[in-house]
């Protein structure tokens, strides 16, 4: 019980850590915001500079194009690649002193990403809904629907963070994470329905996509925020908790795989 | 109560020869890829080191220092042996472990270099489980010897090299370990930071009785730190013994520098060599299985008239590039310089 809370205050301690890390990092928090900012005026120009018509049908509007981009992006800027820190660790052989320490490193990573997205969450996600609402005009979102939506987000960010870690440790087999990094980006982008919702793509693509991890990230979230009901609500939660609880079991196979490697050949 | 125990350690590492060729010709060799290899680190090592004692662990590069002492902390696993440290087997207790030993790798920090230091000693402080109390007084402590107090406001990443390897060994020792294994801890410090470090570590080892074992090209380091050499090469033990002994049973050579009253000092004597003859001073190496120290003084005390005479000990860096040469046998009677 005493070597749990003590565990529980050390993996406290590097949320923490990554929280003061990425509040001190304010170029980069800037970047980051800016970056979102201008995203966010592009999309809202170029939806309303095409013919959208045929959204009619689904009830869809620019504005509402333009909040669900604001939730995909949201997430996605606020997890970051933080895959470069676990690559950068290995190859230069400073996993060796993360390993010889009590907390495991996987975990300690987990939480220093954990309490450095907690922050770019609140950040941009208050710029996002000012700047969203100062573009269209409108906040399509019932108060009961905003705390679900939040969730939602932490889910999806956690997500993105336990793949992003297998992407780092996969340095250990491969000579660059980068490579394997791009291809999962696309496959987020578009599977994930980051610009659009999976309901505006073409059968089978959509029930393909709806499937994949990659929905839970950014559609679930997104589809919250378009059809707010209790029964979507309680779909999107439940297929993030789901490929959460995947991922988690899966990360815990590539932290072991790669620990097990750096034991039996050095780092 | 041996605080390490090493027997017949080995470490085969498995090595792919690297692809030759470039453009197809590098494709064809990658498709018909020679087959792996094992490439031996470590082969049969074995050494006991008692709880409080001071021992360097030295060999060229490539010996297999470093291999050995990522077993002993558990990050690497051995094809085959034994070890324990502090009463765990490294592989299989690996987070207990943690718990009794600290690390110092020279060149790879373990501070947070966008930290205070002071942040920094807090993490680790939680990470290990500290009670603030005892961190608190551990630290004030150890801030001490290390002369780091004026510090642990300051950015990591703002420290000079000394500074953040003093900070290093801190926080190394914050949660009070049994064992400190150290590899290459001055490298790269100049000389007055590595002796201000030699000498803040060794108070400490002395105060506290924490076992050390440390790696180091710098015979300095092994001289004021260590009471003991366990010397490796090619993967096998070379030479395990006290650093006095080692001297003594392997350097036959003793430089013996005598000032006199004559302007012109001479001492012939079977055994002896003059190295340098300058005004009222003579330099003579002596090769101590002819004659002994004792003979040369009685010897100049008859013949001269000395104002002065100074027996110099062999320096200890003659010494460990014999041993790595193979110019000295590993039991002591073999020849020695």
């Amino acid at each position: 019980m005493r070597q749990n809370l003590s565990d529980a205050r050390a993996v406290w301690a590097f949320v923490v850590l990554g929280w003061r890390r990425a509040a001190a990092e304010r170029a980069a928090l800037a970047g980051r915001l800016l970056l979102y900012m201008l995203i966010l005026v592009i999309f809202w120009h170029l939806w309303r500079a095409t013919p959208l018509a045929e959204l009619a049908g689904q009830g869809l509007g620019v504005p509402d194009l333009l909040w669900y981009v604001a939730v995909t992006e949201w997430i996605v800027f606020a997890a970051g690649l933080p895959y470069r820190d676990v690559e950068e660790t290995i190859r230069t052989g400073r996993i060796e002193t993360s390993l010889v320490r009590p907390v495991p490193y996987a975990v300690a990573t987990l939480a220093e990403w954990a309490g450095a997205s907690g922050l770019h969450l609140i950040a941009l996600g208050a710029a996002g809904t000012a700047m969203a609402t100062w573009l269209t005009g409108t906040v399509p979102l019932d108060a009961a629907a905003v705390a679900p939506l939040l969730l939602a987000g932490v889910l999806g960010c956690s997500i993105i963070l336990l793949f992003q870690l297998q992407l780092g440790y996969a340095v250990a087999w491969v000579g660059s994470a980068a490579p394997l990094f791009w291809i999962w980006q696309k496959l987020l982008f578009v599977l994930g329905g980051l610009l659009l919702p999976l309901t505006l793509y073409p059968q089978p693509f959509r029930a393909t996509a709806a499937l994949s991890p990659f929905a839970a990230i950014l559609f679930a979230p997104g589809s919250i925020l378009l059809a707010p009901s209790t029964s979507a609500i309680a779909t999107a939660l439940v297929q993030q908790i789901v490929w959460l609880a995947l991922l988690a079991v899966a990360t815990t196979l590539v932290d072991r795989a790669a620990t097990a490697r750096f034991a039996d050949r050095g780092v | 109560m041996p605080a390490i125990v090493v027997a017949d350690l080995v470490k085969t590492f498995r090595v792919r020869p690297a692809v030759p060729g470039r453009g197809l010709g590098r494709l064809r060799a990658l498709l018909h890829r020679a087959p792996a290899i094992d490439a031996p680190a470590v082969r049969g090592i074995s050494f006991a080191i008692e709880s409080g004692e001071r021992v360097a662990f030295i060999g060229p590069n490539g010996a297999g220092k470093s291999t050995t002492l990522k077993m002993l902390t558990g990050i690497l696993h051995p094809t085959s042996g034994q070890v324990e440290v502090a009463g765990f087997v490294p592989w299989r207790h690996r987070r207990q472990l943690a718990h009794r030993i600290g690390i110092v790798f020279g060149q790879r920090s373990q501070l947070w270099y966008h930290l205070p230091v002071r942040s920094s000693f807090e993490l680790l402080g939680h990470i290990y489980g500290l009670e603030r109390a005892r961190q608190r007084e551990r630290l004030a402590r150890l801030a001490r010897i290390f002369a780091i107090d004026d510090l642990l406001d300051r950015p990591v990443a703002q420290l000079s090299l000394g500074q953040r390897l003093r900070c290093e060994i801190t926080a190394a020792l914050l949660h009070g370990p049994a064992v400190l294994l150290l590899d290459e801890p001055t490298i790269g410090l100049d000389v007055t930071a590595k002796a201000a470090l030699r000498d803040h570590l060794n108070a400490l080892s002395r105060e506290d009785g924490t076992t050390v074992l440390l790696t180091s090209h710098d015979t300095g380091d092994i001289e004021r730190i260590c009471d003991r050499v366990i010397v490796i090469d090619r993967g096998r033990l070379l030479l395990d013994r006290p650093l006095e002994r080692l001297r003594r049973d392997f350097l036959r050579r003793r430089a013996v520098v005598i000032v006199t009253e004559q302007e012109r000092p001479a001492l012939d004597m079977a055994g002896v060599a003059v190295v340098a003859q300058e005004p009222y001073r003579l330099t003579l190496a002596i090769d101590t299985t002819v004659t002994s120290i004792d003979q040369i003084v009685t010897g100049a005390l008859a013949r001269l008239t000395v104002r002065d005479l100074v027996i110099e000990n062999p320096p200890l860096e003659e010494v460990i590039r014999a041993i790595y040469r193979g110019e000295l046998g590993v039991n002591g009677e073999a020849e020695p310089v």
